[in-house]
């Protein structure tokens, strides 16, 4: 018996014990770059001359990137444009993309974190446990790099630090300094030969769209007149009415925007595009914009809702079909403005844990300078593009066909460090409907990325108060749009509001007025020195 | 005596044919339908309107994730994966179960703790990534066969099945001098197919449809596994349009639905060829431990 009791217990334990000697003999070549901040070059010592003495690049520092965008279309670095990089830095980045949007969460975490992070996630990596600040490393290893002010107060935060200068940010000045670059905008595609059958009325107002909507439904009752972009469901007609997202400037004090009239106004007219039949209940149920749009190309709709490239991007895919679209590109009405609070997406972060600052500052400082992010986002000069003295680059290859792109190496690599200004001249074409949207709407165009800088601190009790604001709008707003009569919307919407107000929208309120007079102040003053 | 059909027999048999009819249909039309998209060209499907054929035949889909060279070799990491995770889990899932399903074991109970305790509580992501980086497995193959080697539910399973078996069986091996390691893989395992087949076609098409481990525990291209790749296609078919302007998509005609549902396919093709062989012992295995008798 207990010599049985003995075989069993071996029975149950060696298994155990195999488990452990097979997880203990296991190889790692973990490369994580889990070695600490150091200021020397790594042991592959390179030589980068000066632009004016360039000496060859033998074997380019290998650096860690990690792009944390799961969509990001560009899995590795390689190409000629990635090629030119390199050569010039002597810097090759390997690349990893995020599959998930929990990984840099767990990099952080667990302290693994790579040499470069490209992130929107701003909050997170702008801390000191996890990333050097700009405004240390450049002055210690590229002290001729200055960065726009502006620029520097958009990306500082609470300890006085900015661990990044983000992208598709240019300040008021930049665009005003440059005249063909029209900040991208929502916008409304319209099918050209039904806007001719209906006699190609003039769209001015609110009233007049609303009419043209009523006159397609009756020519075309197969057709629905209106199909709205899952991502861009309401941003056009806020723009009409005048209405902004997030926190909102009234005379120095700070609402937010749930409580402006213009976003009532904007999306009560939503309910009444549902109460007219001009766009269908299905609609709002819809995820993916690829989906809508192939029911655009597929003639099932007359109007689309998307950007100011719309038109373009729709005529571009529906070359085959013989299909054109045109843009809705005035203004509807004195109302419409648009008041642009930004302050940049994607931010390269040099981490804690990257084991050759020099090579990344000098990575950096290539992709941050003019030359640099325009070979990355357009290619090579004169042989790629050329600059139009006018202020605009011409390309020699297709720009909007992927394929293209990623046999290059083109474009995305720009990306993390291109300006608002730089994005927007890339998509500029003389004649074209997105510049045709583009010319009009930056009239209208006011600047103050100052808003844009209010930021409450993650987990802490006003961001806790505007997410919840924001769950519960996701929610409620449907019962808005698909109200049976305009007196239910409005109590729909009223309701919401009530329900924000429980949650906290005053607190929300209050403590963004008291951020916001500082921030204010301090990038008036910066825009008044300039 | 083959008795008559009345006309209630027939009735009766009509309404049951068609009622199962019905049942097939629903039941296997969905995956008819996904199948019917893989091979029809994406922007003709968002038209709708298909039904029975494809309208506008193309291999475009599958094409579209194959068109990487790499695609090869993680395919071959993913059949290794699978077959080495599974045969490696069912072994070892089968080994511990063998020694628990035994009464007089001693620490019986603290190993039942420990079980239970782990199947409900569960340190979450971080923790665990701590615990495979301080094992080495980070960055290697064995993060994805290592960690799976023990599965508790199928453990607890295994555990009722062993003992259902007579004890005699093993006893008059015992008794001709055999050892216990002899009387589990010459006596035990063989008179145990239906819980062995039911474990590897789970704990396999588990094996075969991971992907976290692949996004989360490794670097090395080299050993990226095929649903990560399935993953990135995806991924990088939904491009958000406010990101980039210059961000359309390829003037293909696939769409990320049909993108999807080619995913959807691929990663249920090796299950659908299995499960032929293995269902005569899966019905069985399914039942296991269903009956207290």
């Amino acid at each position: 018996m207990k010599k049985r009791i003995e075989r069993i217990t071996k029975m149950v334990v060696a298994p155990l014990l195999i488990g452990g000697v097979l997880a203990g003999c296991s190889t790692s070549t973990d490369n994580g770059g889990n070695s600490s901040v150091s200021s020397t070059p790594a042991a592959t010592k390179t030589a980068v001359g000066t632009s004016e003495n360039p000496s060859p690049c033998t074997s380019p520092v290998e650096l860690n990137m990690f792009v944390d965008a799961t969509w990001y279309p560009f899995q590795e670095w390689s190409g000629e444009i990635p090629e030119a990089i390199t050569k010039a830095t002597c810097v090759k980045p390997k690349v990893t993309v995020a599959t998930d949007d929990k990984q840099l969460a767990l990099m952080t975490a667990s302290g693994d974190l790579p040499d470069i992070v490209v992130s929107f996630n701003f909050k997170l990596m702008s801390d000191a446990k996890l990333s050097l600040p700009y405004n240390q490393i450049f002055p210690k290893y590229a002290p001729d790099v200055k960065f726009d002010p502006i620029k520097e107060l958009v990306s500082t935060v609470t300890d006085g630090n900015y661990y990044a200068i983000r992208n598709d940010f240019s300040t008021e000045a930049e665009w005003k300094a440059n005249p063909y670059a029209h900040m991208m905008v929502p916008g409304l595609a319209m099918r050209k030969d039904i806007l001719e059958e209906i006699g190609n009325p003039a769209i001015k107002s609110i009233d007049d769209l609303n009419k043209v909507f009523a006159d397609v439904k009756a020519k075309h009752p197969e057709m629905t007149p209106l199909i709205l972009n899952p991502n861009w469901l309401r941003p056009f007609f806020d723009t009409q009415f005048g209405a902004q997202g997030g926190f909102v400037d009234k005379n120095g004090k700070i609402e937010y925007y749930l409580r402006q009239d213009e976003v009532r106004k904007s999306m009560l007219y939503m309910n009444s595009l549902y109460r007219n039949g001009f766009v269908t209940s299905e609609n709002f149920a819809y995820k993916n914009e690829s989906e809508t749009e192939q029911m655009v190309l597929a003639g099932k709709g007359f109007a689309y809702t998307w950007t100011y490239s719309a038109a373009d991007r729709l005529n571009a895919d529906s070359k085959d079909k013989n299909l054109k679209f045109v843009q809705l590109a005035e203004p509807l009405g004195p109302n419409a403005s648009i008041i642009s609070t930004g302050t940049g997406g994607l931010g390269m972060y040099v981490t804690k844990n990257n084991k050759n600052v020099e090579a990344t500052v000098r990575l950096l400082k290539y992709l941050f300078s003019e030359d640099g992010w325009r070979t990355a986002e357009w290619g090579i000069k004169d042989k790629d593009w050329t600059w139009n003295a006018a202020g605009y680059p011409e390309f020699n290859y297709d720009v909007q066909n992927i394929e293209i792109l990623k046999k290059k190496g083109v474009y995305w690599w720009g990306v993390p460090t291109e300006s608002g200004v730089g994005m927007a001249l890339g998509s500029y074409k003389k004649g074209s409907e997105t510049t045709r949207q583009g010319e009009a709407y930056s009239k209208i165009t006011k600047y103050n990325p100052a808003i844009g800088m209010i930021n409450p601190d993650t987990d802490s009790p006003e961001q806790i108060i505007r997410a919840n604001i924001d769950n519960m709008v996701k929610t409620e707003v449907t019962k808005v749009y698909l109200s049976k009569s305009e007196a239910e919307a409005a109590k729909a919407y009223d309701d919401m509001l009530s329900k924000a107000e429980k949650i906290g929208i005053a607190k929300l309120e209050a403590w963004a007025t008291k951020q916001y007079g500082p921030l204010k102040e301090k990038y008036d003053s910066l825009t008044k020195a300039k | 005596m083959r008795r008559r059909k009345t006309v209630e027999d027939r009735v009766l048999d009509s309404i049951i044919a068609v009622v199962l009819v019905i049942i097939v249909f629903v039941t296997v039309y969905p995956f008819y339908y996904i199948l019917l998209i893989t091979f029809n060209a994406g922007t003709d499907t968002a038209a709708g309107g298909m039904y029975l054929w494809p309208r506008s035949f193309t291999l475009g889909n599958y094409l579209y994730f194959l068109e990487n060279p790499k695609w090869i070799k993680s395919l071959g990491i993913s059949v290794l994966r699978t077959v080495i995770g599974t045969s490696l889990a069912v072994l070892f899932t089968c080994l511990v179960a063998y020694g628990l399903s035994k009464r007089d074991l001693i620490f019986r109970r603290s190993y039942f703790l420990i079980v239970i305790v782990s199947m409900n509580f569960s340190g979450g992501l971080i923790s665990y990534y701590i615990v495979l980086k301080s094992l080495k497995l980070i960055n290697t193959f064995g993060v994805y066969v290592i960690p799976s080697m023990l599965n508790l539910f199928f453990l607890l399973i295994a555990i009722s099945f062993f003992r259902e078996i007579p004890d005699e069986l093993g006893e008059s091996a015992r008794m001709d001098g055999a050892s216990e390691i002899r009387i589990f893989t010459k006596i035990i395992l063989p008179v145990s197919m239906p819980l062995l087949a039911t474990m590897s076609l789970f704990l396999g098409s588990g094996q075969w449809n991971s992907w976290l481990d692949s996004a989360y525990f490794v670097q090395d291209e080299d050993l990226r596994t095929l649903t990560y790749r399935m993953m990135q296609v995806i991924n990088q078919s939904m491009v958000p349009s406010g990101e980039a302007q210059m961000a359309a998509m390829s003037r293909s005609s696939v769409t990320p639905f049909s993108i999807q549902a080619t995913a959807m396919v691929i990663s249920i093709v090796p299950i659908l060829g299995v499960y032929p062989f293995l269902q005569k012992h899966f019905v069985s295995g399914i039942m296991l431990g269903s009956v207290k008798g």
